[in-house]
């Protein structure tokens, strides 16, 4: 028992830090534009889809799909802020307004991808899916690449603290008008977040679907626990919203030990609603870097 | 062809009362559930197993999926009420998975992902209703009570209230609104009815499984709704005969019957993301429930100069008396102490005025007196009543109004709108009616006193900042209420105004009402109160007369700082 518990747990730890760096991605988005960006999901299963389609369709190394995926999310991502947001925020739209025409990009992505792919699960076939003996664990060969989130969160919140765009990205996120009094450009920076978000979400996509496959609807539950990191987390940063991810992530994993198969989910999402109703104020202070 | 009609016009009755049903929930009472999906199913599957199980006849099954639905919906609503913002987004989200996952995997409920088979037809009078025509007339009969509730149910004192807590919930709560009773009712209520939706859906399909109760369909339920025009019942109806006819016409196209799902998502995000920016407002706008119309104007045009303030009934205090009573009352925010140990007495029938420095702690004290805030420690009791850990609607309720720093109004709905919500004594869809009318009769005199009348139709949100201003104090003195604190009513008004509502405010003292006043305005101060007390630090630093206060250089000292501060005062 306690080694299927310790198996699960860094079953847990590892899909955790897949989530957490969709809630940075998502975090990066919300802190600085506030918007709540549920075409994030779209973003996702976009990335997702792009990655297939060049890797397992077209044949070519995954390399090339990784390039073509990112490129493909920010464009996307870019293309939502410029086209819906921005002139809805010209309009003095209330946040309701933004939100739900991010709803209609996000149904418009998945109802595309179910016309053109189809509604049944997909796997990347160019990534190895065999399980590995680490010491006395197994863990499948996704889980294994997906600790190195944490290289590139660390690299975000470095960025975001030292580099000049990095510090613009914080100082519109906390006031949009004193940046723009002090002559940082609003929709330059607007765009980078939608741009850089929409990347990272693309790693994240990329771990999802070497471990569970891709469906088009994968986007709207994975964004869930994601941008339910950034929210109990608080607006301070993106750690605090990493850290809450890997937190659900990793319950998710270990429930399975407790709960019958097919409810994990349903335990999941159930835990997060507590998480909610308890702590709606944001767990983090201001005590983490970003 | 008839049949096909038919069948159309079930689907667009069932979609039709989903779509109203949240539009009372989103659309009215401004609680944005993206859980409406899994109400739908809740019905559907309530239906289903008693139809399947106990043969339970048309309409019990009706009622019953409306009753089980309301109830499930109002117990998980209640600990729901108090989050706001995105946080209603994300935990109605994570209630439909949840929810969502159980109609998988509950296979004794639900049938779990295989559904359940076999659902029979509605009977009526004996007939068993399987011609497609006969059950869309049924159909189109039980959307049209589902509407006449709805109709009723939102242009009564109750959907008014709805607006009002939509709007702003502070400000609801300040007229004695209990406005988290009003969202769980309105969250009952709605759910219910989508239960009787997927009552509708379960006995005309036959065959229910999860995936008619996904996310998707929630999604597809806001963007009807919100095609339609949020807030306005005709629009959702428009919008469910358009949005779902077009699915049902596709999927009698050969070329595209395989995809009808995708098409019909794809389809409903071009919609919606078209619209909210082209017309935000949706098909039809939102009107107001109250309107001044036409109705015939008093013809005292020179009422607007002196408002009439109503004189509160049997003053339990004479004049002078202790009111309420502030007792080491504490308040600390992270490392600050906004409020230190701070005791005060307010008497009845006079006008007070609390000043000091910013950050000094005085709206924080009016926060703890009407209960926006939690003291850490002390007491606050009013005509012997404890306040301290009672909501802020039931200390409204005792006769306490207040008014708030950052003018607070509800901003899309009409001046009329707004002073007939804070004043109509009752808020039940059933009884309030007649006083909804007399609030109305009454609201109309007070707008002429208050030179508003011509204004009476048009959304607060659109007035000046000094009109807004005006509306506050107007309500204020239509409600009657015997105690008022205001939190800097004089400040950014120009010089007439503020003399006019130093007036207002010596008027309702003169009537035997208690004003209680946060100022920095020392000139309004000096016009109206006869007690002065100064806070510095969350501290009491001073008390006593107008002139005291002005001769005292402690006051100076914090006001103006140096020495030379007493010449100024």
């Amino acid at each position: 028992m306690l080694a299927l518990l310790a198996n699960l747990a860094l079953v847990g730890l590892t899909l955790g830090s897949m989530y957490a760096l969709l809630a940075v991605s998502f975090g990066i988005i919300f802190n600085v534009t506030h918007v709540f960006h549920l075409a994030h999901g779209a973003t996702f299963t976009l990335g997702g889809y792009a990655m297939y389609w060049i890797s397992t369709m077209l044949g070519l190394p995954f390399v090339a799909a990784l390039v073509g995926g990112l490129i493909a999310a920010s464009v996307f991502g870019v293309l939502v802020e410029v086209v819906l947001y921005r002139p809805l925020r010209r309009l003095n739209s209330p946040p309701m307004i933004l939100f739900l025409s991010s709803v209609g990009a996000l149904t418009v992505i998945e109802g595309l991808i179910g016309l053109l792919f189809g509604t049944q699960t997909l796997t990347f076939k160019s990534l190895p899916l065999e399980a590995v003996n680490v010491g006395a664990v197994t863990l499948p060969s996704a889980n294994l690449a997906m600790p190195l989130s944490w290289i590139v969160i660390a690299a975000v919140v470095v960025y975001m603290v030292r580099t000049r765009s990095g510090k613009f990205l914080r100082a519109v996120g906390d006031s949009p008008r004193v940046a723009m009094a002090l002559g940082i450009p609003l929709d330059m920076t607007y765009i980078l977040s939608f741009a850089l978000g929409s990347a990272l979400a693309v790693l994240s996509a990329l771990l999802y679907g070497w471990s569970q496959g891709l469906t088009p609807q994968m986007g709207l539950s994975a964004i869930l626990i994601g941008s339910a990191g950034v929210i109990i987390g608080g607006r301070h940063g993106v750690l605090p919203g990493a850290i809450v991810a890997v937190v659900l992530g990793t319950l998710q994993a270990v429930l399975v030990a407790f709960v019958p198969s097919g409810w994990q989910e349903g335990a999941t999402f159930a835990l997060l609603l507590v998480a909610l109703l308890v702590r709606p104020q944001g767990i983090f202070g201001y005590s983490l870097p970003w | 062809m008839v049949n096909y009609v038919a069948q159309i016009l079930v689907m667009v009755a069932t979609f039709a009362i989903l779509a109203g049903s949240l539009n009372l929930v989103l659309g009215f009472a401004g609680v944005f559930s993206l859980v409406h999906a899994a109400f739908f199913g809740i019905g559907a599957y309530t239906a289903a197993q008693l139809v399947l199980h106990l043969g339970v006849p048309f309409p019990l099954d009706l009622l019953a999926a409306f009753a089980l639905t309301a109830i499930v919906a109002g117990a998980l609503s209640v600990p729901m009420a108090r989050l706001t913002h995105e946080y209603v987004i994300i935990g109605t989200l994570a209630l439909q998975l949840v929810l969502f996952n159980v109609f998988v995997n509950w296979e004794g409920g639900t049938g779990g992902s295989y559904g359940l088979f076999g659902i029979t037809r509605p009977a009526i009078a004996g007939v068993t209703l399987t011609d497609l025509p006969q059950y869309a007339a049924l159909s189109v009969a039980v959307g049209l009570v589902c509407f006449a509730v709805l109709f009723w149910i939102t242009r009564s004192p109750f959907g008014l209230a709805l607006k009002g807590l939509r709007e702003d919930e502070r400000l609801a709560q300040s007229f004695g609104k209990d406005v988290n009773g009003q969202r769980v009712a309105a969250f009952a209520l709605g759910s219910g009815l989508a239960g009787v939706a997927g009552m509708l859906y379960a006995r005309f399909v036959g065959y229910i499984d999860p995936s008619s109760f996904s996310i998707d369909q929630s999604l597809a339920a806001v963007t009807i709704l919100v095609v339609g025009g949020l807030a306005n019942l005709q629009g959702t109806v428009l919008s469910a005969i358009v949005l779902e006819t077009v699915p049902q016409v596709l999927r009698f196209i050969p070329a595209t019957s395989n995809a009808v799902p995708q098409l019909q998502l794809l389809f409903y995000g071009v919609l919606l993301t078209a619209l909210v920016r082209l017309r935000p407002q949706g098909l039809i706008a939102e009107r107001p429930l109250i309107r001044a119309g036409a109705r015939s104007k008093p013809q005292s045009s020179e009422a607007a100069a002196a408002p009439a303030v109503p004189v509160p009934d049997d003053p339990a205090e004479a004049p002078g008396e202790p009111l309420l009573a502030i007792r080491d009352l504490a308040k600390q925010f992270g490392g600050l102490r906004a409020v230190d140990g701070l005791s005060l007495t307010i008497p009845a029938g006079r006008v007070t005025g609390i000043i000091g420095p910013n950050g000094a702690g005085k709206t924080t004290v009016f926060n703890m007196i009407t209960g926006y805030l939690q003291a850490d420690a002390g007491s606050i009791t009013y005509r012997g009543q404890e306040l301290v850990k009672m909501p802020p609607f039931r200390i409204a309720r005792l006769g306490i109004a207040r008014s708030f720093q950052d003018v607070r109004v509800f901003g899309r709905m009409t001046v009329l709108e707004n002073l007939v919500l804070a004043i109509q004594p009752s808020e039940s869809p059933f009884t309030g009616w007649a006083g909804q009318a007399q609030a109305t009769e009454r609201a109309l005199t007070v707008l002429d006193e208050f030179g508003l009348r011509d204004q009476a139709d048009e959304r607060v949100g659109q007035l000046s900042y000094a009109q807004q201003k005006l509306l506050v104090v107007a309500t204020l003195a239509a409600r009657g209420d015997p105690f008022i604190l205001l939190d800097e009513l004089a400040a950014g008004l120009d010089q007439e105004s503020v003399n006019r509502f130093a007036g207002l405010v010596r008027k309702m003292a003169a009537g035997g009402r208690t004003v209680c006043l946060i100022e920095h305005n020392l000139e309004f101060v000096w016009q109206t109160a006869e007690i002065v007390y100064v806070l510095d630090q969350g501290k009491l630093l001073a008390q006593g007369t107008p002139e005291d206060i002005r001769r005292d250089a402690r006051v100076a000292e914090i006001y103006f700082g140096g020495t030379q501060a007493a010449a100024h005062a």
